[in-house]
């Protein structure tokens, strides 16, 4: 394939990169966030499989089988503590304004600038030949694809070259946008999210083209794999001690998951809402799976291809689809572990560069006299500018690297060493957010150590086998001294290299780490911070920041962060922090304790905690405070939380009581408006008979001569009118004694068949007067109900009533009795002129009745149903109607019927 | 779920045996890695959701 084609289509790679940055970007300023996302999140975390994972993992397969398959067992084992570790790591950097891991431990040791300088070299040691590897596997790929030709004999002409300055304006055009450090890259996350799917969809079909199109399966490959003895022996894991590498390799990979710059950068700093660790936690370690399925089949299916041949195993993977002249896939592949190097060179410059912007340049800037003094606006742009070299300046010695030193190296071999190198920092790191003891010191002393025995029994004998220097070190130990050889420190022999120099320089490390941290006395910054960062969840909350005690004027620190943020930022940021803790602000004066904390705080997002405390002491008089009285803060703080907690628990008691009693209130308001309607209607009732009685017994009284006729027809009218006032008051009364509890059930056992016969008998001669048709339907046995036989009665008479009152003559009228299993069923169906559905809940209300006395006055009191329903209620039992204008209506109760003995003689039903 | 990573019990595993053509070391790692993930799907989105809240409202 000619350098042309591979050079464009690497370039459209790179535009397409540019685009979908471009596009995340452009939706943030919509105010949508594209990596707001859990699957983008897991996604970015996949930047771990680099060109490594792409290449490298098919060379180490061909050497040592599946050993390889440990780098991505460790991150599924360390998925699983995602929630109590990661979680963590990430509330604390929220809370702190931490931009990086060197931050991170600075941070967590009193922010102590020397311990971050001395974490970002190592990281920058430890990476930088990291970075390189993904520029020699771009342009291994770069050769194997143009035929072996050499991608460049000078300078100008190794595309490598052009790549790295590709990728180099990429990161400064995404990654400096702005000064402060702990915004999100909305841009390169979402660019490096894409990769991840790129490199696997590459890989997956390079997989499925060497498993199925070249062999016939995974069967038909360990088949012709186990007649070759080279391969059979690949089957199992071999070696002296198999174990301790296979168990060294997984705990390595624990930490390197979590402690990589990039994997902090992304999963750590990027992190936009810590509740998508919840998809992270599986979908990560099934990425992990998926890309490795097809690794033992492209590195056998290789080894069979291309049997004495002098093919290098990295190159498996692009060197079989061109082998069998599949130029597009090849080109997909290459491009797949482009995109694999290139995700993992961006984050990974982009956290070095923040690293040497904040806790190398600025520190040292800072402490310059001349420098401080001529701090203004332009420090920003300063800023942004050191952080553009910076990136250059990674990128440059990486290039460097690759091409002088990497030559000399696996991919494989690269790589474990850079996870060696982070590895050093677990102890700080995990020891830092669950041991207060910790402290500088022993983080210090422990990092130093451990990365000298790594250095010692690592990078030089690397550096022996490129024959940098003497390689009888190597094998004879420095000045010959045997017990201090790098590969067998101590006369420790028998392990692979990497695991010999992880324990040593674990063993160390943690031994410095742990005496140091026990014997050192803790300055009171330590100590709160130590607090801080163990019990974060205690403390990460508003107003836990406000250790600072000494003099500052609003002035000095407002300009300090004016310079830094800009004026408008530098105001919102104040003022909404005064606010929401009440503090009053005079920007004339001095500041409140916890505006100089605060002031730290986002000067750290800028340029790192160590930096901001040195600019925020240059404007501020801090007092020294005693280890007691940070432990009064720290009591005094905790106990203000515990405050606010309770008195946030309190509110919402308060608030949800108010509301109940609003709702208490509300009712309680239509009740007595109900009631008020109530008894003027009932009042109204009463008054109708009343005026009656009164206008005939005047009439009597004035007229003394009247008639005896006459006479008695209107004693007669006053009887009657007394006996419906009596039968009102008797009604209301009734009612008021079954809503109040007062009324008891007298409970028999009857024949509600018998009751209803009785009443249908009653009530046909009436029927008949009226020319009405009633008719019943019943069954032809007993059925024993246990109720307050009155009661009953008096509901069926009311309903009864009330039809016959509504039924026009000719009409129809037919009651139904029925046994339901459990419950006895009435129905009373007429054929009058029907209610509205609107009203088939109201009518049985007592207040609806009197609300609508005005506007509609029934007949009757209009509490005959409101007393039915009680009565029917007071028996567990449910009344209802079924009704439409004009097509009569049916009123149906039940009433439960448990009573043992109650017993259906006869079932069949007869109608009359 | 480290432990079934590591000695003893990888060592079980790790003999020159196959089954169904595949080796037996493979398919044990193959299939251990899957019944981890399986693991950590159900304790992720089952419990976490409590956890998470729990661990909001401290």
């Amino acid at each position: 394939m000619s350098n042309s084609i591979i050079i464009i289509c690497s370039l459209l790679y790179l535009m397409l990169l540019f685009g979908v940055a471009y596009y995340a970007e452009h939706q943030l300023k919509k105010g949508k966030s594209i990596i707001n996302n859990a699957y983008v999140y897991a996604l970015s975390l996949c930047v771990y499989c680099t060109a490594w994972t792409y290449y490298g993992s098919v060379g180490r397969a061909t050497t040592n089988g599946i050993s390889f398959l440990t780098i991505y067992i460790g991150p599924t084992i360390m998925a699983a503590l995602f929630f109590p570790v990661l979680r963590k790591i990430i509330r604390i950097t929220k809370a702190q304004r931490i931009n990086s891991i060197a931050d991170f431990i600075s941070t967590r040791y009193g922010k102590n600038a020397s311990l971050a300088a001395v974490v970002s070299v190592f990281c920058i040691i430890g990476v930088l030949p990291y970075i390189a590897l993904q520029l020699k596997a771009i342009a291994i790929s770069f050769d194997i694809l143009t035929k072996n030709a050499i991608s460049g004999n000078n300078f100008f002409s190794d595309n490598t070259l052009y790549f790295t300055v590709f990728l180099a304006v990429f990161i400064i055009i995404f990654g400096t946008r702005s000064v402060d450090a702990t915004e999100k890259h909305e841009g390169l996350v979402a660019a490096v999210a894409f990769e991840s799917v790129i490199k696997l969809v590459a890989f997956l079909v390079a997989g499925v083209f060497v498993t199925y199109g070249i062999f016939n399966g995974f069967n038909d490959i360990f088949l012709k794999a186990n007649q070759i003895d080279e391969l059979k022996k690949l089957f199992t894991l071999n070696g002296d001690n198999v174990n301790a590498g296979w168990f060294s390799g997984i705990l390595l990979s624990m930490m390197a998951v979590l402690f990589l710059p990039r994997q902090f950068q992304v999963g750590v700093i990027e992190n936009v809402n810590e509740k998508h660790l919840k998809k992270a936690v599986w979908l990560f370690p099934i990425y992990l799976f998926v890309i490795n399925i097809f690794v033992i089949p492209i590195a056998f299916g290789g080894k069979l291809v291309f049997q004495n041949m002098p093919i290098d195993a990295d190159t498996f993977v692009l060197a079989l689809p061109l082998h069998f002249n599949k130029p597009l896939l090849s080109m997909l592949v290459f491009l797949g572990g482009f995109s694999a190097a290139t995700s993992m060179i961006i984050v990974e410059t982009i956290a070095l560069s923040t690293m040497v912007s904040n806790n190398l340049v600025m520190p040292f800037l800072f402490r310059q006299q001349n420098f401080k003094t001529s701090i203004d606006k332009s420090i920003r742009r300063t800023i942004l500018y050191i952080r553009r070299f910076s990136i250059i300046l990674i990128l440059l010695f990486a290039y460097l690297y690759d091409q002088y030193v990497a030559q000399y190296f696996s991919l494989v071999s690269i790589g474990l060493i850079s996870f060696a190198g982070v590895a050093q920092f677990a102890p700080a790191i995990i020891g830092g957010i669950y041991w207060k003891t910790a402290s500088k010191n022993g983080a210090l002393v422990g990092i130093i150590v451990g990365f000298f025995i790594w250095f010692y029994t690592l990078i030089l004998p690397s550096i022996a086998q490129a024959h940098l220097i003497n390689e009888s070190i190597i094998s004879n130990g420095p000045f010959n001294i045997w017990w201090l050889k790098p590969q067998s420190l101590f006369g420790l022999e028998g392990f692979d290299s990497i695991t010999h120099a992880l324990f040593w320089s674990m063993f160390f490390n943690c031994t410095a780490y742990f005496v140091f941290s026990v014997y050192s006395k803790l300055i009171p910054q330590e100590v709160y911070q130590a607090e801080i960062f163990v019990d974060i969840d205690k403390y990460n909350s508003p107003g836990s920041d406000s250790i600072w005690r000494g003099t500052a004027y609003m002035p000095d620190l407002f300009s300090l962060l004016e310079n830094f943020l800009g004026k408008e930022r530098a105001n919102n940021l104040i003022q909404n922090y005064a606010h929401r803790h009440k503090i009053a602000i005079d920007f004339g004066s001095k500041a409140d304790p916890r505006i100089v904390s605060f002031s730290e705080k986002i000067l750290a997002g800028v340029i790192g905690s160590a930096s901001a405390r040195i600019m925020v002491s240059s404007v501020t008089k801090e007092e020294e405070l005693s280890l007691n009285e940070v432990f009064k803060i720290l009591h005094e703080s905790q106990q203000m939380i515990e405050l606010n907690k309770e008195l946030r628990k309190k509110s919402i008691e308060l608030t949800k009581a108010t509301e109940q009693l609003r709702e208490a209130n509300l009712q309680l308001k239509t009740m007595d408006e109900l009631k008020d309607e109530f008894l003027y209607t009932v009042t109204h009732e009463l008054r109708t008979p009343l005026t009656s009685i009164r206008s005939l017994t005047e009439i009597v009284h004035d007229n003394p001569d009247l008639v005896d006729e006459e006479r008695e027809k209107f004693l007669g009218a006053v009887v009657k009118e007394t006996e419906r006032l009596s039968h009102l008051i008797t009604k209301v009364l009734n009612l008021e004694k079954y809503e109040s509890g007062k009324q008891k059930l007298n409970l028999t056992s009857f024949d509600m068949n018998l009751l209803v016969k009785d009443l249908y008998t009653s009530y046909k001669l009436v029927a008949n007067e009226k020319a009405i048709n009633l008719t019943i339907t019943q069954p032809n046995s007993m059925l024993l109900l246990h109720a307050d036989k009155d009661l009953v009665q008096q509901v069926l008479v009311n309903l009864i009533s009330n039809a016959m009152k509504f039924t026009p003559e000719q009409g129809k009228i037919h009651i139904v009795i029925s046994d339901l299993q459990n419950e006895i069923q009435v129905s009373i169906m007429d054929t009058g002129k029907g209610i509205a559905k609107e009203l088939h809940e109201l009518i049985f209300d007592k207040f609806f009745q009197a609300k609508n006395q005005t506007i509609k006055k029934p007949v009757g009191t209009g509490l005959g149903l409101a007393i039915c329903k009680k009565i029917i209620e007071m028996h567990g039992g449910k009344i209802w109607v079924e009704s439409e204008i004009e097509k009569g209506a049916c009123f149906t109760f039940t009433i439960p019927n448990f009573e043992p003995g109650n017993t259906l003689i006869e079932h069949n039903e007869s109608s009359i | 779920m480290l432990l079934a990573f590591c000695y003893p019990i990888f060592t079980i595993f790790n003999k020159p045996k196959f089954v169904g053509n595949i080796p037996l070391l493979y398919l044990y790692v193959v299939i251990s890695w899957l019944l981890a993930i399986i693991l950590l799907l159900v304790s992720s989105e089952i419990k976490p959701s409590k956890k998470l809240q729990k661990g909001k409202d401290e």
